[in-house]
């Protein structure tokens, strides 16, 4: 994944803060969201042909990762368990959670948080006058330059809708947005786990987590469905690619029916696990890293 | 003589490098990959089950495929270090080195993912493939000596098209990542190594195995595991076409490129 973190400045200073502070954390939090978003449109503003071309990027990257899986689905009619037009829409959830994912953490390696901690960075955090999570929440926002698959992911949905008998209520829409906001946490937690070894491995574990993130991205289009009831537990739980599109488009239609119609019940808890997990090793992570910090600070200099 | 010493020299510095950043930093890449072989071959596997594979193309043969595709991942996907050198500004020291550019990033590529993957990834699969299930024997001894011949001419092929990938990103400046983006997400499609052509809707399979990148993974596997379709002949062929084809091209514009080559690091 590229690192944009050259073009996203934070502009944050004491006055804008101690203000924001007076009025909480929300105000903070939406406050810091209008700043990277505005910087994001100054970057757009600034460079547009880059930023058109890193947009463009997004896309085709998105349709090629879906190309062969469809193609397998055309000549076989579907396969995994699942018809051509459900591939369809596994697919399209997976570039909508990919979309997701891009437009909250594509900023300052947000989403490759490993170079953050190995690079030494977090100390800029620290000394900012603002919540470390606040932080974390807010500077990958890239609505503009991030927004790409996001737009490619509605639109594939809402077409491969078209071909499947789901009956598109507004709990229907909910449980969509509440599956595609799992997946995105298992896959941010997912990394967040593995990127905590950069704590104690800087030097090493510092570009881990584009390695952690890339089965999600080689392997999430993938039908389980004709796998044995052991692949498909490990890859639901230990290797979570299934949680990233697979599971819950089975739930959304409708053929893995639970308590709540719809509704990913089986991703969303497993995200919430996947989160808790990732809270308490950050939290241990930053605990060290408050003993040891980081030894990029050293006579070398630092990045 | 002189220069085969300075390309093995440079090959050989590193490949002892690999580990400098310690275990982590490859072997996760090695995890994932191996990740991938195995929810592949289980999707293949549930193919066979279900009997809808093509003609020709049984689940053995899918499976050899599958593994050797894996095994052989760098020499069918040749990413030199020239992209992520001028992203990075260290394409500067390149310039510096007392042997011709290409021929140091060729080198370097062999020393810093062929030599270790091969001894830290391919060997360990290859022999553990049995207890997979796959069997990693090809198709006849002949197959084997045409897949060898397949295999060097389709690292040839490799180099030259990333050459012309590296123009590109030359030419396109800042934005040279995204050069590379798209390529990573469009190789894995259009060579074969994923998806076998002959798993593809007919006209699509037919289109890709026609295109240069269809030689570069597609050609070397197919002859290894013997499939129905073309001859070992044929694709060696088609192999020595678009290495005539796209070497002057690559050479021609690689050096056109360089005059514009400009690198800010970061």
């Amino acid at each position: 994944m590229e690192d944009r973190s050259i073009n996203n400045q934070t502009e944050n200073t004491a006055g804008e803060i101690r203000y924001g502070k007076e009025k909480g954390w929300f105000f903070t939090l939406m406050r810091l969201y209008g700043t990277y978003a505005k910087l994001d449109l100054l970057w757009f503003l600034r460079d547009t042909k880059y930023c058109l071309l890193y947009m463009v990027t997004d896309v085709i990257c998105a349709l090629a990762a879906m190309a062969g899986v469809l193609l397998l689905s055309v000549q076989f009619g579907g396969f995994g368990g699942m018809s051509r037009n459900e591939i369809l829409f596994m697919l399209s959830y997976g570039i909508f959670v990919d979309g997701i994912f891009n437009l909250f953490f594509t900023g300052e390696n947000m989403g490759n948080i490993s170079r953050v901690i190995g690079r030494g960075q977090l100390d800029h955090w620290m000394i900012q006058p603002v919540p470390v999570w606040i932080q974390m929440a807010t500077c990958g926002f890239c609505p503009f330059s991030g927004s790409s698959k996001l737009v490619c992911g509605i639109i594939m949905t809402v077409y491969s809708l078209y071909g499947l008998p789901v009956a598109v209520t507004p709990w229907w829409v909910f449980s969509f947005l509440a599956g595609t906001a799992a997946s995105t946490a298992v896959i941010l937690a997912f990394v967040y786990i593995v990127s905590c070894l950069a704590f104690v491995s800087p030097a090493a574990a510092e570009e881990i987590a584009p390695t952690a993130h890339s089965p999600f991205d080689m392997l999430k289009s993938y039908p389980l469905g004709g796998l044995s009831a052991f692949w498909k537990t490990c890859f639901c739980t230990v290797a979570p690619v299934g949680l990233a599109a697979w599971l819950p488009s089975l739930s959304l239609l409708e053929k893995a029916p639970g308590m709540f119609g719809p509704l990913p019940v089986l991703t969303i808890v497993m995200a919430a696990v996947y989160m808790a997990a990732a809270g308490m090793l950050f939290k241990k992570g930053m605990n060290y890293y408050g003993k040891y910090g980081c030894p990029r600070y050293s006579g070398f200099g630092h990045r | 003589m002189k220069r085969l010493q300075q390309y093995t020299a440079t090959a050989r510095i590193c490949a002892k490098g690999v580990f400098d950043g310690g275990l982590l930093s490859v072997a996760g890449e090695y995890l994932v990959r191996f990740l991938q072989l195995i929810l592949l071959v289980q999707i293949w596997r549930s193919f066979g089950e279900s009997s809808v594979l093509p003609d020709g193309m049984s689940l053995p043969v899918l499976l050899t495929y599958t593994l050797m595709a894996s095994v052989f991942r760098q020499q069918l996907d040749i990413i030199t270090p020239a992209t992520s050198a001028l992203w990075e500004g260290s394409i500067t020291g390149r310039y510096l080195r007392p042997c011709p550019v290409l021929g140091g990033l060729a080198a370097e590529t062999i020393g810093r993912w062929w030599i270790p993957v091969f001894l830290f990834y391919s060997v360990p699969v290859l022999l553990i493939s049995p207890l997979l299930g796959i069997s990693p024997l090809p198709a006849s001894a002949w197959n084997l000596v045409f897949f060898l011949i397949s295999l060097a001419l389709s690292a040839s092929l490799g180099f030259a098209l990333d050459f012309i990938y590296a123009s590109m990103a030359i030419r396109m400046k800042n934005g040279c990542w995204a050069a590379q983006m798209v390529r990573e997400a469009l190789t894995q499609l259009f060579t074969g190594a994923l998806i076998p052509f002959a798993m593809l809707p007919g006209w699509a399979g037919q289109l890709l195995s026609w295109l240069p990148t269809g030689s570069i993974a597609s050609a070397p596997l197919s002859i290894y595991v013997g499939g129905a379709g073309s001859s070992p002949l044929y694709l060696i062929g088609l192999q020595l076409f678009w290495n005539a084809v796209l070497w002057p091209i690559s050479l021609w514009i690689f050096h056109k490129s360089e005059e514009r080559m400009i690198s800010y690091g970061g």
